[in-house]
């Protein structure tokens, strides 16, 4: 059998040179192996529609996403309900919005726990295509007025909270202080929509409301396989078109943009904020990935093509001998195969490791608020298998045919006649032309984009939110209704709000007395997390149209709190007693609002107020100027950086943030936060207790994740493209040889050679590192849509990254060419 | 001739030339102890059975190696121990070599491949390079195919084309190792009948050649065996003939 003796033959070959083979299979382990891992890490996190089970994609119906805020924008459960009689593509919608539960036993006896909570619509279970295990599911009955108040735990919740009990169906539970009936329990590893822990339905007016509300939620639907989400997504925009101009006048709001988008259906993964948030770096991951399995291809290819030239003669002899092409094609193949198969298996371990410390990434991620979204689990199915195959198909083509063409383009006969390589060499210098050349291109590109993606999320990780964070902790304090009601618009507010306040000053100030507590702030969000933006206009300097004033980001603090968090007044004066009176409106404004948005940066004694399409608000009064931090991570485009406070004393809220200045340990810390609250008041509870370092990185995690990846992908895609070039440049170079030896019978020097050598390495370098310049400026523009890219990472990428390339070729062009030199004449006219 | 013209006529002389080669640990001694001395407008012949150093011999002589010892001179001058670049300056303008497999650079056109030792010197002009390229390549016949690449000439072409760039430069001495080895006896006679008309020319030539028909054209045959000069006799018939 001819095949057996080509398998036979090509294993041997393997086997005679062990180096040789670990190269080849150590490349193709690399390009296969990310390759495996970037198609898990992508199809999970994005582009594998979710199904869940069902044989319909699940999509996402809500308002436009909101870039500078990065949120997602709810839409009104009216206009849902209307808009599923209208559209032809999805059979039924639910809805639903995030909370939390805090849940404590009533006939069973455990203690209180605060869950993820989901609320929906009754029809939530039936749309997400799942059964409880255990009791029932909603009915719409559950939402008629007087009905029993009930609850969905998940399996989880069944099994840690209630320990697993049996008789769990039908035991009423305190949620949030009112007794409600268990109805069921879903089944395990079922948190739907994201994370959830428990399901609630939401308040019946909010379900079914009969006019256009005010209320918020968002649409899940079930895809019909007939429909696709572009023709949901017209015939939205029809509804669209009808419900906005039904819209009465003051829900005007919900189009803040005016671009006639109010319902937007979305793939349910691509909706999730992370992903929106760093879409375009997932995508460069993708590129990044494909580049690294092109490099790893042309590589192999080359090293194979190596192999070819040795054995030149030997095929040059089996043509004569009557072998037929096809047959040596094949034979080349095999090997390709061999190298690919072992490369498969290797590559297949080192995906699985990399999802493995992927997989452990996010659970530390999401470990602190328990909000890990479902899908967000990466593993090697099927499909990713599919595509390893597919991978390796392309891997054994492209790495088989490059010295398959190439051996089988030359003139046998002339080889064997006179045992020169005359008749092939212009064949063979052409091709080495366009590896070298598509080398240093796909150098260039994945060297660039991979450094700027790695020094912006460096910077980034280091950015100076200027806030200081050491010894700090922080936490959510949330005041429970049922204790501290909030009852706005009525005789009651005021009194509501001096409650709040009381607690939140008597909680700071018996922390304070403590030795091992120097400062405490309270802040709506600290510095270094959460952003939103809203714009305001200065007093005799108001701008034509509203959009045209400048933007903020606005948060409520408590007084005396910038020593807290290591930041200072500048101009003015804190916040005190008159700012805390009624109609004071009071504010503060940031260095750089001061420095650049009024005359000779003396913001003090100035008024501005809030302006946005639905009107503007009071006229404020700014009576200080504090330093500059910045909030939201500092790689993302909608940063703040003009930041405006307000006093908590006019506005006081029901949960916020709170930042402790300790000496000592962070655990001592922690401790004294605990037992303090309990000793103001026990039925407030704080949540995500964590140092501040660990708050201010919480948003950068994925981008840290993600930038690992990169990081390992930068340095596999160094390792590849210097031993790609060189391997490539040298092979050039060598299989000049005898061409040099009769330059140099013909009387070249030394720096004729070097001359000729350089010069054609000049010329490759222009084209692939021109072309490759222009395709990296390329992507990055699509990058800037979502994160800021700083100075010093452009100049590290598209200066620094051509450099090393240059270093590189120039390195692998004078060390073989030098050896070419110093060899005598005579030798080289006799090299093959 | 006396003895002082005779001096003035030497060519090259070789004396106590050794060449070893070591491959694998074993020493192949290609030459041993050669004297020799050509004169200038001198036709030899080195023959010899196959291994025995000829081609060895004919590259000490091109300067394409070094002898591990002995003594070279080319036109008085000791060139045993020059530096790299200074040997390939002398290639370039005192020596013109003919290759048994042709070695024209397939890259470059008949007219560039007979233009490139020219171009490695700095006296000439565009135009007195392209001068000597057109007459070079009349000497041959070939001037009709100069814009060709030489995968598109038959083998007796490439040589003949070959032929022209040795003799660009106008080199003192022709090296040629088997320049008909890789030809039919057509074409072998074509290039023989070159080399013929640039010796009446004045030229002088060194060739390998182990065809009997070949060396018999030659003025001079010396015979190598073994690394040594067997024998050094003047081709009377030719001399004869030359005379
Ligand atoms: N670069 C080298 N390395 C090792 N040995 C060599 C080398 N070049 C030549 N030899 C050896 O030196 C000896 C003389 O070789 P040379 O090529 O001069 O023979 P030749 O007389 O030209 O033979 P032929 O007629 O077959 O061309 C041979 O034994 C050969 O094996
Ligand atoms: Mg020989």
């Amino acid at each position: 059998m001819s095949i057996g003796i080509d398998v036979k033959y090509a294993a041997r070959l393997l086997v005679k040179k062990p180096a040789f083979t670990a190269t080849t299979v150590f490349i193709i382990a690399i390009g296969l192996g990310l390759t495996l891992f970037a198609y898990s890490l992508l199809s999970s996190l994005i582009f594998k529609p979710l199904t869940m089970n069902t044989n319909q994609q699940f999509v996402t119906i809500e308002g436009e996403y909101d870039y500078s805020h990065a949120f997602r924008r709810s839409v009104d459960p009216f206009h849902l309900n209307q808009a599923v009689q209208e559209v032809d593509a999805i059979d039924d919608i639910t809805f639903h919005g995030p909370g939390t539960a805090l849940l404590s036993g009533l006939d069973t006896n455990v203690g209180t726990k605060k869950f993820n909570a989901t609320f929906a619509k009754w029809n939530f279970f039936d749309v997400a295509g799942q059964q409880p295990i255990m009791g029932r599911d909603f009915t719409e009955a559950d939402n008629f007025d007087g009905a029993e108040k009930v609850i969905m735990i998940s399996y989880e919740v069944w099994q840690s909270y209630f320990k697993g009990i049996s008789d769990i169906v039908d035991k009423m539970v305190n949620v949030d202080s009112e007794p409600m009936r268990i109805i069921g329990v879903m089944p395990e590893n079922f948190s739907f929509p994201s994370h959830a822990q428990t399901w609630l339905l939401m308040p019946a007016n909010q379900i079914n409301p009969t006019k256009p509300s005010r209320n918020g939620a968002f649409g899940i639907a079930r895809l019909k396989n007939s429909s696709s989400i572009e023709k949901l997504n017209q015939e939205l925009s029809h509804y669209n078109q009808k419900a906005i101009a039904e819209l009465p006048e003051e829900f005007n709001w919900r189009m803040r943009n005016n671009s006639g988008i109010y319902l937007q259906a979305t793939a349910y993964k691509k909706a999730n904020s992370d992903v929106r948030e760093y879409y375009s770096i997932f995508i460069s991951l993708l590129v990044v990935v494909f580049l690294i399995l092109l490099l790893a291809c042309i590589n192999v290819g080359n090293l194979l093509l190596t192999r070819v030239n040795e054995r030149y003669k030997e095929i040059a002899i089996r043509v004569a001998l009557g072998v037929p092409r096809q047959r040596l094609i094949f034979q080349m193949l095999w090997e390709s195969i061999f190298f690919c198969a072992i490369g498969a298996f290797i590559a297949f371990v080192l995906a699985s490791w990399g999802i493995e410390l992927t997989n452990a990434a996010f659970t530390r991620m999401f470990a602190v608020q328990q909000n890990q979204p479902f899908w967000w689990t990466l593993s090697i199915d099927a499909d990713a298998l599919l595509v390893l195959f597919v991978a390796i198909l392309f891997m054994i083509l492209i790495t088989g045919l490059i010295p398959a063409w190439r051996a089988l383009s030359g003139d046998f006969n002339s080889v064997l006649r006179d045992g020169t390589r005359g008749a092939m060499g212009k064949k063979a210098s052409q091709t080495n032309q366009v590896l070298v050349i598509s080398e240093i291109l796909l150098s260039c590109i994945v060297l660039v984009i991979a450094t700027i993606l790695l020094t912006t999320s460096y910077f980034a990780d280091k950015a100076d939110y200027g806030v200081d964070t050491d010894k700090r902790i922080t936490a959510r304090l949330e005041l429970p209704l049922e204790y501290y009601n909030v009852r706005r618009d009525t005789e009651f507010e005021a009194a509501d709000n001096k409650k709040r306040n009381d607690f939140y000053y008597q909680l700071k100030s018996r922390l304070e007395e403590l030795p091992t507590i120097e400062a405490v702030a309270y802040m709506t969000q600290l510095p270094g997390t959460g952003e939103g933006t809203s714009h305001f206009e200065i007093e005799g300097m108001e701008a034509e149209v509203y959009d045209e004033n400048p933007v903020s980001n606005n948060e409520v603090i408590g007084r005396d709190s910038w020593r807290a968090v290591g930041m200072h007044i500048i101009q003015g004066r804190d916040f005190d007693d008159r700012d805390a009176v009624v109609g004071a409106n009071s504010m503060i404004v940031n260095e750089s609002i001061a420095r650049e948005l009024f005359p000779d940066g003396q913001a003090v004694g100035y008024r501005v107020r809030q302006i946005s399409s639905r009107g503007e608000g009071d006229w404020q009064n700014i009576v200080g100027v504090v330093s500059d931090s910045y909030h939201g991570s500092a790689m993302d485009t909608s940063s703040a950086q003009y930041n405006s406070y307000h006093l908590m004393d006019a506005r006081s809220r029901q949960s916020i943030n709170i930042a402790i200045h300790y000496k000592g340990s962070e655990l001592q810390a922690k401790q004294t936060l605990f037992d303090t609250l309990n000793a103001t008041d026990a039925n407030v509870a704080a949540y995500h207790i964590q140092s501040y370092q660990q708050l201010i990185q919480h948003p950068m995690m994925l981008v840290t994740t993600v930038s690992k990846i990169f990081l390992f992908c930068g340095v596999m895609a160094v390792l590849l493209a210097a031993s790609g070039i060189y391997a490539v440049s040298a092979n050039s170079i060598t299989q000049k040889t005898q061409e040099i030896g009769v330059r140099r019978a013909l009387g070249a020097t030394d720096s004729n050679v070097m001359k000729l050598f350089l010069s054609q390495a000049l010329i490759q370098l222009a084209i692939g590192l021109g072309l490759g310049i222009v395709l990296s400026m390329w992507v990055i523009k699509a990058l800037q849509t979502t994160m800021i890219i700083n100075d010093v990472s452009y100049i590290i990428g598209l200066v620094g990254m051509p450099l090393l390339i240059i270093a590189i070729v120039l390195l692998a062009t004078f060390i073989p060419a030098k050896k070419v030199v110093e060899m005598e004449p005579s030798e080289a006219l006799h090299h093959d | 001739m006396s003895e002082q013209t005779k001096a003035n006529n030497v060519l090259v002389e070789l004396k106590n030339i050794n060449k070893m080669f070591l491959t694998d640990e074993v020493e192949t001694h290609a030459l041993n102890g050669i004297n020799l001395s050509i004169n200038k407008g001198e036709y030899l012949a080195i023959t010899g059975p196959s291994g025995c150093g000829k081609s060895t011999l004919l590259s000490l002589l091109g300067l394409l190696d070094t002898a591990n010892d002995g003594m070279y001179k080319l036109a008085g001058h000791d060139v045993s121990s020059l530096k790299r670049d200074e040997r390939a300056k002398i290639r370039n303008s005192e020596i013109g070599f003919i290759f048994q497999s042709f070695n024209l650079i397939s890259d470059l056109t008949v007219a560039e491949n007979v233009e490139l030792p020219l171009t490695y010197r700095k006296d000439l002009t565009k135009q007195q390079r392209a001068k000597n390229v057109q007459v070079a390549l009349e000497e041959v016949d070939m001037a009709h195919r100069a814009k060709h690449f030489p995968s598109q000439l038959s083998g007796g072409q490439q040589q003949r084309v070959a032929i022209a760039r040795a003799i660009a430069g106008s080199p003192s001495v022709i090296l040629a190792d088997e320049p008909t080895g890789n030809l039919d006896s057509k074409n072998a006679e074509t290039v023989m009948s070159i080399l013929d008309k640039l010796h009446a020319n004045g030229a002088t030539i060194c060739m390998v050649t182990h065809d009997p028909r070949s060396a018999a054209r030659s003025e001079r045959i010396i015979e190598v065996f073994d690394g040594k000069i067997v024998s050094d006799q003047f081709n009377n018939d030719v001399t004869a003939i030359a005379v």
